[in-house]
């Protein structure tokens, strides 16, 4: 935090970008779209739960971003499935999301092979991409 | 997008990429909020100095791209994903699950009203998708329990 503060302070700083802070007491998703947290809390002490685990991981599924200005990420896709929700606490962010175009399906198995895709810009021929800006109190 | 400060997007599409497709497409809305659905490509450039919050959740409403997002994390060796988070994700997925078949087969709800609400996200529209897809889940859970005797 100091080196992202210190480079923030000066014009020809760095332009950098510190992701997947700490989050234990980050906003949290409504439960009406959040399935997991409802499974998570309803299956204490059921068969086939880790009993060893009682409290949801709030480490690993929350987290903080920081980003200096001009800082960019490369395309990537959420892990293992998860969906993604971001809420800009302060600055502007441009969200850049891509979807198939009506004909390809997101079930093909090689839409994501290194010919179909690459993560610095989704080839033109199967991708659409669509800019999004956010802006604090937004939830994307 | 929250709608008290909704940006105007017709200006933000002509920065050189292709016109205008529904953001619905893209991304999940309900009246209490908004993510990114599992499997869309997503990157970000920072305007300003900025601070977000996040994380990442499962939705069943998009169990089926869920499933598709593992497919393809296994296909790919999780190039392109910013964090694995394995156990997290087998572990979350377990308990929907059980939490569906305490709900659904036993006929009976855990936490009352939060039962309903997951419930009322189904989309009815299509049923034969989210069947096959919750029977995939099942199938890749019940591998994964036994693959774990063998070794």
């Amino acid at each position: 935090m100091d080196l992202l503060y210190r480079h923030s302070q000066d014009c020809n700083g760095l332009v950098l970008s510190a992701l997947d802070l700490l989050a234990t007491e980050a906003f949290h998703p409504s439960r009406s779209i959040s399935t997991d947290v409802c499974a998570f809390h309803a299956t204490m002490g059921r068969q086939y739960c880790n009993q060893n685990c009682h409290q949801y991981p709030q480490r690993s599924m929350r987290w903080n971003d920081c980003s200096l200005k001009h800082a960019n990420s490369r395309f990537e896709i959420g892990p293992n499935g998860f969906a993604k929700y971001k809420r800009v606490i302060c600055g502007a962010e441009l969200l850049f999301l891509a979807t198939l175009v009506e004909d390809v399906s997101i079930g093909d198995i090689d839409i994501f092979f290194p010919e179909n895709f690459n993560r610095d810009l989704p080839p033109g021929t199967r991708w659409i991409v669509e800019a999004v800006p956010i802006f604090p109190g937004s939830t994307m | 997008m929250d709608s008290g400060s909704c940006p105007d997007f017709s200006r933000v599409n002509h920065v050189g990429f292709h016109t205008y497709c529904p953001l619905t497409k893209l991304t999940s809305t309900s009246p209490r909020g908004r993510y990114i659905r599992p499997c869309i490509p997503h990157a970000t450039v920072a305007l300003r100095h900025t601070v977000c919050q996040g994380g990442y959740l499962y939705s069943w409403s998009t169990i089926k791209d869920t499933c598709y997002g593992i497919l393809h994390n296994f296909g790919t060796g999780l190039f392109f994903s910013s964090a694995e988070r394995v156990w997290d994700s087998r572990e979350l997925i377990r308990r929907i699950v059980t939490y569906f078949h305490i709900h659904f087969v036993e006929g009976r709800s855990q936490s009352g009203m939060d039962a309903l609400r997951v419930t009322a996200t189904i989309q009815l529209k299509n049923p034969l998708n989210q069947i096959l897809a919750i029977t995939s889940l099942i199938w890749l859970i019940l591998r994964r329990w036994l693959a774990s005797f063998v070794s």
